[in-house]
């Protein structure tokens, strides 16, 4: 225990990460199902309207800060970089464990905040509601997040400096996975956006306490000024929330169908080129806000600009299943999830950043289920199929093949069940954030909690698989996938300082025509 | 209909830019359509064609020229569509934000309070939670917030405009056909925002003059009631005519361009006059002193402020003492 | 920032704090530090940055709060707070060169020279400090407002009290920095010496110190007539 507590082995600290974000995407979770029961009748009658303000709140503080942002950086990102990089550690490994301390304290002021009364304001924070009228503990959860925030810094910071510095030899950029890709272009808006909302939720925090007047309009601040500091952070933070779910996809179908990555060098680019853009577009969350008009247009614009690399990066993984041997593990199904949900997801964005059908569709349902498909249908797709594909690799053990098949079938239908029935009832123009809404549109909100709950089943079967595959599952071997990269060149799970012998890379990544086959045999596969 | 159930994608259209927004919105939900039903198709194509079987245990690629031919390509058709999406979207944009400058053009203050609407018409008439106005005529809404930010919604109308304290907003609609419309608060206010809802009852015109006519005649009109607001706060002393010297005129002003001392303009909209009431510092026109006028902060509320612009409102077809 | 060849990680033989470190030799690593430090300067921009935006609405929409409130903030207090900044960045600098040439007296002395100069500041600083909130003039005590209802008296010292708050918070940071690298170089022997510490910490002060030449124009000499 603890040998655990005082690690600086990157392994361990992104196992550290695991444990504390199951406990708050589990608690997020809970707060997600009461919040479906609860919608599933018009009436606000299972609880009380102020409790069901304080239920989305921190459902949204809790997924978001403590689960999304960090979920694939802090574990996947934290456990494999130096792996692929062919380093020891990253370059900071005391740094990455504080990181790990502060998140864990920032986690715990915000339940603080939950225990002692819970937060109403949304978890976009905005004034100046949370500054002057509500009555619930903002000071606490601010001061919470701004821990989370002050942890990713550290992390994006160690990531960068890592990838600069510590390449094996012959590692050269455009030999680097497009995992390290994606990460490096997430490190970057951790690094530059989060100071802001940092900044942002102090002044909140002190605007509470001394009424200075900085987002009050008598006193001659501006609401608009929060939101303008809120989205400058938040908007890129939804980069944050995908980048490294593409990298973990562009991972998975090169090894499960076989082939070189589809356009490498656009799909490279095509990471950084969204986390640039991703900073130039926060106003388009304030179309109806009172901007003016030439910053809509504006906003619009380069909204629309953003969507080009992200096309460029479905084309890509399309591309690289053509003329593939496309192999349908549990990961890979995970992987074309991801596909079919963020386009999805992609393409109803494009609608938001269209200036006339976001005035019809801005802060209404149709909001909720766009970037619940991005989030929990990209992300968590991806998050799911990147934990199952470097499952053998953490615990050295194989799961059962056929659970994981139906797990990943059963949280695809369960999201589409979920979520489209959401995108159909903010287009019919039912606003967000009710705790009670008109009875026409109880069909569609019924269907949608019936959802949630195969949604709901398809979240727990990995979580006892994954646990059983711990004692019963077959050893895994290095290389279960036939996989190229540098971490399955050593043994599973690695050992402490990753590889006994320095490794040398020669050749460009992702040579899987020439790569080993797979020792890992499914169900019914050859 | 879908199995015998009534559905609707969108609400009826009842208002004279909600068809604008219907054609931007079918438009965009076939893109979306179009293009990930095409994903979806092709990836089913690609796991079945491709799918791994004996002979087929390793990937035969493409060649580096295939790839950025048909990158670029893909880049340029995306663009392309997306170039097209944003140019609608804008254009129809400028026409539900463009308040039209009609003649018979009705004025209504809207009051955002947590949680409910109130509504004051030009001749005085207050309402709750529900608000008449006539089909076929432009309905300019002044939008004024006592606490938070509120957001005024009315899905049959396509219309959505936050409401922020500190500032006066307009926003317009004309209403095309007799019916009862749901407003909604659309921007989450605190504990009651979910039932923070009104109605819009929009009637034929004749119909809307009578109910217009039964309301207490005992209120004065909103014009009247902001001249008599005028009065008792003494601005006239240095705005009407005879004392010009010291303060701009305001007939004629509203909605027109003013210069300023630092050689800048602005458009005297809502939130200029009440700025101007305010902080009269803050911008003051050109030919003309500062630290003239005291600030009225705290002397009137957002109500009365709304009265006051009503009222220069009222003056602005009204014709001044030209220079 | 110019890219250098990736340079091969050192494999550790056993598990030992001291092997614990990823790099191959010092330079490796004093590149490594310098780039961390360099990032974290990057967002500490954005952080001061919000601080900056907020000023700029102010000044460009209240200007007259400039006016009235700028003077009666000491501006000869500033320059000599300003002074003891610039002397310390120049013992810093001193510092940082002493400390990879391996000259453990001189380190000493002058990491002890740019403490008492940060201390110095965060001395004046503190006073100006007192005066202000014992003449009414801090958002906390809460005094007839001049302008009346609307931005006044408490905005301007709001947004006083923030910006410079913040920046004495940074200079505190910084003296908890180069408390330890006193102890640490108090401790170690003249060969043991390491640079990347210092010089990381000398990045940290430049900054600092860049900050302040901003602020110092930016509150106290603004409003004021030419």
């Amino acid at each position: 225990m603890r040998s655990w507590l005082t690690t600086t082995d990157h392994k361990r600290i992104a196992l550290l990460y695991l444990g504390t974000m199951t406990l708050f995407f589990t608690l997020g979770g809970l707060l997600a199902t009461v919040i479906r029961v609860e919608l599933a009748t018009a009436a606000s009658d299972l609880v009380t309207a102020e409790t069901y303000n304080r239920l989305f709140t921190l459902h949204g503080v809790i997924m978001v800060f403590f689960f999304l942002i960090p979920s694939i950086p802090t574990f996947l990102g934290n456990y494999l970089l130096p792996l692929m990089l062919g380093a020891p550690d990253l370059a900071f490994p005391r740094l990455n464990l504080a990181s790990w301390y502060v998140f864990v304290a920032g986690g715990l002021l915000t339940l603080t905040a939950m225990v002692a009364g819970g937060l109403d304001t949304g978890w976009t924070f905005y004034t100046p509601y949370s500054t002057t009228f509500s009555d619930s503990h903002v000071v606490l959860a601010v001061l919470g997040v701004f821990l989370a925030g002050l942890s990713s810094v550290f992390t994006g910071i160690n990531f960068i400096v890592t990838i600069h510095r510590l390449r094996a030899p012959g590692l050269t950029w455009l030999r680097l996975p497009l995992f390290v890709w994606s990460h490096y272009a997430t490190s970057l808006i951790l690094v530059l956006a989060t100071p802001v909302l940092a900044m942002t939720l102090l002044l909140v925090a002190i605007e509470r306490g001394l009424s200075i007047g900085i987002f009050d309009p008598e006193a001659g601040g501006s609401p608009l000024l929060f939101q303008h500091f809120f989205w400058f952070y938040s908007h890129p933070a939804v980069y944050i929330m995908i980048l490294p779910g593409m990298g973990v996809v562009s991972e998975l179908i090169p090894c499960f169908s076989r082939n070189r990555p589809f356009g490498y060098e656009f799909v490279a680019a095509s990471s950084l080129a969204i986390a640039v853009f991703g900073f130039l577009v926060w106003g388009h969350h304030m179309f109806v806000a009172g901007q003016s008009y030439f910053a809509s247009v504006v906003f619009s614009f380069l909204s629309f600009s953003v969507a080009v690399p992200s096309g460029v990066k479905v084309f890509s993984w399309l591309g690289t299943m053509h003329r593939g041997s496309v192999w349908l593990t549990t990961p890979m199904i995970y992987a074309l999830g991801f596909v079919a949900l963020f386009t999805i997801g992609g393409g109803t964005g494009l609608a938001l950043a269209m200036l006339a059908v976001d005035v019809h569709l801005h802060d209404t349902y149709f909001v909720v289920a766009h970037f619940h498909t991005i989030m929990v249908g990209g992300m968590l797709m991806a998050y799911l199929g990147g934990l199952h594909f470097w499952w053998p690799k953490i615990s050295g053990r194989l799961y059962s093949e056929r659970w994981g098949r139906i797990a990943a079938y059963t949280l695809f239908i369960g999201f589409l069940l979920t979520f489209l029935p959401q995108f159909v009832l903010g287009t019919q123009g039912l606003p967000r954030r009710t705790a009670s809404y008109p009875p026409e549109y109880q069909f569609l909100q019924a269907l949608s909690s019936a959802g949630a709950t195969i949604l709901a089943v398809g979240y727990v079967l990995p979580g006892i698989y994954l646990l059983a595959s711990l004692v019963r599952g077959r050893p895994a071997g290095d290389n279960p996938w036939g996989a190229t990269g540098l971490e399955w060149r050593t043994s599973s799970p690695p050992p402490p300082h990753n590889f006994n012998k320095a490794p040398v890379v020669t050749e460009d990544p992702y040579d899987y025509p020439r790569a080993p086959q797979p020792t890992f045999i499914g169900a019914g596969d050859v | 209909m879908i199995l015998g159930i009534p559905f609707e994608l969108l609400p009826a259209a009842a208002s004279a830019t909600s068809g604008a927004v219907d054609v931007a919105v079918f438009l965009v939900f076939a893109v979306i359509g179009v293009v990930s039903l095409g994903v979806v198709a092709a990836m089913v194509y690609i796991v079945v064609r491709y799918r791994r079987r004996p002979g087929n245990l390793t990937g035969r690629g493409h060649d580096p020229a295939t790839i950025w031919r048909t990158e670029l390509g893909w880049c340029a058709l995306t663009a392309t569509v997306f170039l097209g999406l944003f140019t609608v979207g804008a254009a129809f944009f400028d026409r539900i934000e463009r308040v039209p400058a009609d003649a018979d053009a009705l004025d209504v203050a809207v009051t955002a309070k947590r949680w409910m609407w109130s509504f004051h018409h030009p001749n005085g008439r207050r309402e709750l939670s529900q608000l008449h106005v006539p089909a076929g005529r432009v309905v300019r809404l002044h939008l004024a917030s006592e606490d938070v930010i509120h957001s005024f919604y009315v899905p049959a109308f396509r219309l959505k405009h936050d409401v922020v304290p500190g500032w006066l907003r307009t926003a317009w609609f004309r209403a095309t056909a007799p019916g009862t419309y749901a407003l909604a608060c659309a921007e989450y206010c605190g504990t009651e925002h979910a039932v923070m809802r009104a109605d819009v009852v929009v009637m034929e015109p004749h119909a809307y003059d009578r109910w217009l006519a039964q309301g207490d005649d005992s209120r004065p009109p909103l014009a009247a009631a902001g001249r008599a607001l005028f009065q008792r706060l003494d601005c006239g002393a240095c705005h009407e005519s005879h004392r010009r010297r010291r303060a701009p005129p305001l007939e004629g002003l509203y909605g027109r361009p003013v210069a300023l001392r630092d050689g800048s303009s602005v458009i005297a909209d809502d939130d200029y006059i009440r700025r101007s009431i305010l902080r009269p510092d803050a911008d003051v026109v050109a030919d003309y002193q500062g630290g003239v006028m005291p600030t009225y902060a705290g002397l009137v509320d957002d109500d009365e402020l709304l009265l006051l612009v009503a009222y220069i409102r009222s003056l602005a077809d009204a014709e001044g003492v030209s220079p | 920032m110019s890219e250098r060849a990736p340079r091969p990680a050192r494999i550790a033989p056993a598990m030992s704090e001291a092997v614990r470190e990823p790099f191959a030799d010092p330079a490796h690593q004093r590149d490594a530090v310098a780039l961390g430090m360099w990032a974290f300067l990057g967002q500490e921009v954005l952080f001061f940055g919000v601080l900056f935006v907020f000023y700029t609405h102010l000044r460009v929409r209240h200007p007259e709060l400039f006016a009235a409130f700028a003077p009666r903030l000491d501006w000869r207090l500033a320059t000599a707070m300003t002074v003891a900044l610039l002397l310390s960045s120049f013992t810093m600098a001193l510092a940082v060169r002493f400390a990879f040439v391996r000259m453990r007296g001189k380190l000493l002395s002058s990491l002890l020279a740019t403490t008492a100069l940060g201390a110095a500041f965060l001395a004046m600083k503190g006073w100006e400090y007192a005066h202000h909130v014992a003449r009414g003039e801090s958002p906390i005590v809460d005094l007839a407002d001049e302008l009346g209802p609307g931005p006044g008296l408490s905005t301007f010292f709001g947004l006083y009290f923030v910006l410079t708050g913040f920046h004495a918070l940074h200079v505190l940071g910084g003296l908890v920095a180069l408390g330890w690298l006193v102890i640490v170089a108090w401790r170690t022997t003249a060969e043991d010496l390491r640079g990347s510490p210092v010089m990381a910490v000398g990045l940290y002060w430049h900054f600092v110190d860049i900050v302040w030449l901003f602020l110092f124009p930016a509150l106290y000499l603004a409003g004021r007539p030419a």
